[in-house]
């Protein structure tokens, strides 16, 4: 049972209050849906009338196009880049936060301001380093360096998240745990993880959204076309002289979609994994 | 033994096909028309049995600093379609293999090398070839006669203040859009053409070279603010409305959209987007006769003056097969079949290919235009590169435009930053 | 509070630190050592785009004086710190800090919108930003926008307005595009720390016969103040570095209206090939960030995330 938040109660106006409540909640969640949808809308219109307003003519030569040019093989290549770097980001970040968090060692201070910096230089910034640095050593259009970037760019700020998720955390779990005869890792992942997991959820997500929509390192690094992930090909369809509608509208639909899958059975992972009854503060 | 004999003939072959077969080559190609090319290139691989072709390709935005990094470190692709300007520098840089030797051999193009446009636009700083104009186009204005006819108008405006005229009048009498430029700013605005266009009527614009062999600014900060003033009316008046500011390219799908819906008189395009305006509305619109004509844009005392744009192709100087790389240019030279059958919107920058594309009768405004059409000239071999003053004049117009500040302001700091960038350049 | 030990404890945590920590500095190490010194090393030269295998001269300080010498650097700086990072960050985190908990209440488990809802939240973020922008365009254009078309029909305004062409308002419309597409991970966060908040504190709260709005400043503020510090590090790091936004939408114009330091780089490196000069705006980028970030983590989250010292 999630923590209950009765601002029903609060507000002390009854009924009347709930159903504002409702609607506005409609009303923000229609705002926030209303531009994807329509791109998805678009995306079974011919690009002739998906532009004119009234006209409607349904079809599914933008994806027949679109997938005949080879973009399943963007999408696959993205996925497989991004759930690798996403795991072993998360896997990663999930100790080093809670050394950071829980445990005390020299140097502790300087290490976590240095796990930052790198996110203080812009990535354009970034890029052509990596680049020739790569090249160099022989990685380009090569998975395994993708792979590494992402990991390296997710990093940081996932460690900052979860060291914030794991503020919230009571210690007496730990402690018990440490009574008990644990090993540390077993009282992370064992003890800690189940109660962290929403924030690992968010953290989750927001690294594989980074990787997903990530566009120039992929650009500098992957030049093979059967390399390139899902944001090349997207962006490949903006032309200087024509821009492919039909094309982009589609290719838009399917970026967006395997984000929403995949995270359809998180959600549910969101709320706490604090069993009832857990240690009183 | 006949068995062993045609055993034996069967290996020798194919050590003979394979040893043959190991060559690979990478072709980079940048435009939307990418199945057309493959097929081309399916069709250069059958008539070059042992080569092979790999497509790469790269959005224009990202294709300069894209191959001048990967020329940097030794990956860039062997052949490469590169925008008209690039060659120049890209040879200055050590980016590009310089093809004097090859140019001289025959089976380039359909006349050779004399016959191809902008060669002077392909030579670098040490006056070797570095590029091969591969197509060409320019710029020509598509209008709507329907709406010019409304407001009266029946031919097609030949000089800059009647076409504002013209453009104000439609606007008046029709409430639709007159001439709606691209008025925003991005890494390759509309603005610097067509401000060029105008320049151009009137005198030899930004840079030009003096017989002593020494580039200069040819423009005063008057003449500079004369340009900016003259599209700025169009926003102040109003037959371009303000939200044409935000978006920049020739291309975009307000233009395209404007022209198809009838909200838009006319538009100064390539003749690639002239064919997509014109086809789209007649799919949109079957039976009905088009209601688009081109012609060129006004005149000035100088002419009705155009560039010369286009692709040119080079091979990177890391290219290991030049052999094989040659070979492809070759054939991307010749207007059969790639020009004939699988790449048909555009045309091969020779003049020989030029005098027999056929046009059809809407489209009758580009090669009149490409009649007048001059080479980017000093702007391209001079000290100042294109897309520092591409980039230059798009800020300073686009800052007139939204009201930061007055024409004469900008003229005169894009005329100092030009002055100064000529001065550290030129030695 | 007595430290909690145990025989083998301290080999263990050893073992642990070593495992925790030597892969992640192993990333951060290889990916970033090698690009800072490049960067800067690169900005005390004059290193152009079309130099990038030769290398570029040695020039000192040159290109920084520059930059700091140029009147287009404060409107730069202005446009990054106060438009895109101030403003950004705050429209953000206050929008986050609202919606966390209105998806949170209890009204909208009763009427079952709290699975719909959480769905729905991240599909503004599951777009990417060259996605979003294309149909934030279509909906701010004066002419065929469905914005313009509520805002004409409610009367609101008599004529339509070009958000993005005028000075007034394209700031609120790239912020709005910003907003819309970053808003999910703020919300989530600050929902997720809602959500590990004990039931029985604010039933104590309650008991106790605080008000709500005293309710709010001492029982869920503090609780949600971790996941606030976080999220504001973070937002301001990366809206401050941030390019893909300005450069899709206005392109950093009209002009140079909307220019910030993030696409002052691009053009500077990508457009006029002056990549020893962009190098150094990059450098400052980073040091205007470490500043920020050490200040921050020290007077700021430090107090808030150390914990007790086992």
């Amino acid at each position: 049972m999630s923590p209950a938040f009765r601002l029903g109660a609060w507000l002390r106006i009854g009924l009347l209050g709930e159903l504002a409540i409702v609607l506005v909640t409609l009303l923000v969640l229609f705002l926030l849906v209303y531009p994807t949808a329509w791109v998805i809308l678009a995306s079974f219109r011919t690009p002739e009338t998906m532009f004119v307003a009234g006209r409607w003519a349904f079809t599914l030569d933008n994806y027949a196009k679109l997938l005949a040019t080879g973009f399943w093989r963007n999408i696959a290549n993205s996925l497989l880049l991004c759930l690798v770097s996403v795991l072993i980001s998360t896997v990663l970040a999930v100790n080093a936060a809670y050394a950071f968090s829980r445990l005390r060692f020299p140097g502790k201070r300087s290490l976590f301001a240095s796990v930052l910096f790198g996110q203080t230089f812009p990535w354009i910034v970034l890029v052509t380093p990596i680049f020739i640095l790569c090249a160099r050593l022989g990685l380009l259009n090569n998975p395994v360096s993708m792979i590494f970037v992402y990991v390296a760019v997710t990093l940081p700020f996932s460690i900052y998240l979860l060291v914030g998720y794991l503020r919230a955390v009571p210690r007496s779990l730990d402690e018990a745990a440490i009574i008990d005869g644990a090993t540390q890792l077993q009282i992370v992942w064992r003890i800690v993880l189940p109660i962290m997991l929403p924030g690992i959820v968010a953290t989750a997500t927001y690294a594989f959204l980074l990787c997903w929509s990530e566009y120039l390192f992929a650009l500098a690094l992957l030049t093979q076309d059967e390399l390139k992930t899902m944001p090349l090909a997207l962006y490949a369809y903006f032309g200087e002289n024509v821009t492919e509608w039909g094309s982009v509208m589609a290719a838009s639909a399917l970026t967006t979609l395997p984000t929403l899958l995949l995270f359809l059975p998180l959600q549910a992972r969101m709320t706490s994994g604090l069993a009832a009854g857990s240690v009183k503060q | 033994m006949t068995l062993a004999r045609i055993f034996a003939a069967g290996v020798a072959l194919a050590l003979l096909g394979s040893a043959a077969l190991a060559q690979t080559i990478t072709f980079r190609f940048n435009d939307p028309e990418a199945p057309g090319m493959r097929a081309a290139l399916d069709d250069f691989e059958k008539a070059n049995p042992g080569i092979k072709v790999t497509m790469q390709r790269a959005s224009w935005g990202d294709a300069q600093q894209q191959f001048l990094r990967e020329a940097a470190v030794g990956t860039a692709p062997d052949v490469a379609q590169l925008a008209f300007v690039w060659p120049r520098s890209f040879g200055g840089a050590g980016a590009l293999r310089p093809l004097d030797d090859l140019i001289k051999r025959p089976g380039l193009g359909v006349k050779g090398w004399d016959d191809f446009f902008a060669r002077d636009l392909a030579v670098g700083p040490d006056s070797k070839v570095y590029g091969i104009p591969f197509t060409t186009d320019t710029f020509a204005m598509i209008w709507n006669r329907d709406l010019f006819a409304a407001a009266g108008i029946n031919e097609f405006p030949k000089d800059f203040e009647s076409l504002r005229a013209a453009s104000q009048a439609i606007h008046q009498k029709t409430g639709k859009t007159g001439w709606g430029f691209p008025a925003g700013s991005c890494g390759t605005p509309t603005i610097w053409f067509v401000l060029n266009f105008y320049w151009w009527s009137k005198g030899p614009g930004l840079i030009d070279l003096q017989p002593d062999g020494k580039y200069r600014v040819a423009m005063t900060p008057a003449e500079i603010k004369d340009g900016f003033d003259y599209y700025n009316r169009y926003l102040q008046e109003g037959h371009n409305p303000k939200s044409s500011l935000s978006f920049c390219l020739w291309g975009a799908p307000e233009i395209v959209e404007g022209m198809l819906g009838g909200t838009m008189a006319m538009a100064s395009v390539p003749d690639t987007v002239a064919i997509e305006i014109i086809t789209k509305w007649q799919q949109r619109n079957p039976g009905k006769p088009v209601p688009f004509a081109t012609s060129p844009h006004p005149a000035g005392p100088n002419g009705s003056r155009t560039f010369f744009g286009g692709r040119m192709l080079g091979i990177s100087a890391n290219a290991k097969n030049v052999e094989a790389a040659w070979k492809l240019v070759q054939f991307l030279t010749q207007p059969d079949p790639l020009f004939t059958r699988h790449y048909t919107n555009y045309t091969p920058a020779q003049r020989a290919a030029l005098d027999s594309r056929a046009w059809t009768p809407e489209l009758a405004g580009y090669p009149e235009q490409l009649k007048t059409a001059r080479s980017w000239g000093a702007y391209g071999t001079g000290p100042v590169a294109i897309p520092f003053m591409w980039n230059a004049v798009g800020r300073a117009a686009g800052s007139v435009f939204i009201g930061e500040k007055t024409s004469a302001q900008a003229a005169a700091e894009l005329h100092d930053a030009i002055s100064r960038e000529l001065a550290k350049n030129q030695k | 509070m007595a430290a909690i030990s145990r025989p083998g404890l301290w080999s263990d945590r050893r073992r642990f630190l070593t495992v925790a920590l030597v892969p992640t500095f192993f990333f951060l190490a290889c990916f970033y050592v090698y690009p800072t010194v490049f960067n800067l090393e690169t900005s005390f030269t004059d290193m152009s785009l079309f130099g990038l295998r030769k290398g570029g001269d040695w020039v000192g300080i040159e290109n920084y004086l520059e930059i700091l010498a140029s009147g287009d650097f404060r409107r730069v700086l202005w446009n990054t710190v106060i438009w895109l990072t101030l403003v950004g960050v705050g429209v953000r985190i206050l929008l986050g800090l609202v919606l966390a908990f209105l998806l949170n209440s209890p009204v909208l488990k009763r009427w079952r919108l709290q699975t719909l809802a959480r769905v729905l939240l991240i599909v503004p973020w599951a777009t990417p930003p060259v996605v979003a922008i294309v149909v934030w365009r279509w909906l701010l254009d004066p002419r065929v926008g469905a914005i313009n078309a509520a805002l004409v029909s409610a009367g609101l305004v008599d004529q339509p307005i070009a958000f993005l062409a005028e000075r007034l308002w394209v700031w609120p419309a790239l912020i709005t595009i910003i907003t819309w597409n970053t808003l999910p991970l703020v919300t989530l966060t600050f929902m997720a720390s809602l959500q590990s908040l004990p039931e029985e504190l604010i039933e104590a709260a309650r008991i106790d016969g605080a008000s709500r709005w005293q309710q709010i400043r001492y029982v869920y503020l503090p609780h949600l103040k971790p996941a606030i510090i976080v999220m504001v590090l973070m937002s301001t790091f990366w809206t401050f570095n941030n390019f893909v936004y300005v450069w899709l939408v206005t392109g950093a114009g009209p002009g140079l209206y909307t220019n910030v330091m993030a696409t002052e780089v691009y053009i500077q490196a990508f457009i006029n090939g002056r990549f020893g000069f962009s190098a150094a705006t990059g450098v400052i980028m980073a040091t205007i960030m470490t500043v920020f970030g050490l200040i921050y983590l020290r007077f700021v989250a430090e107090r808030e995330l150390a914990e007790e010292q086992t």
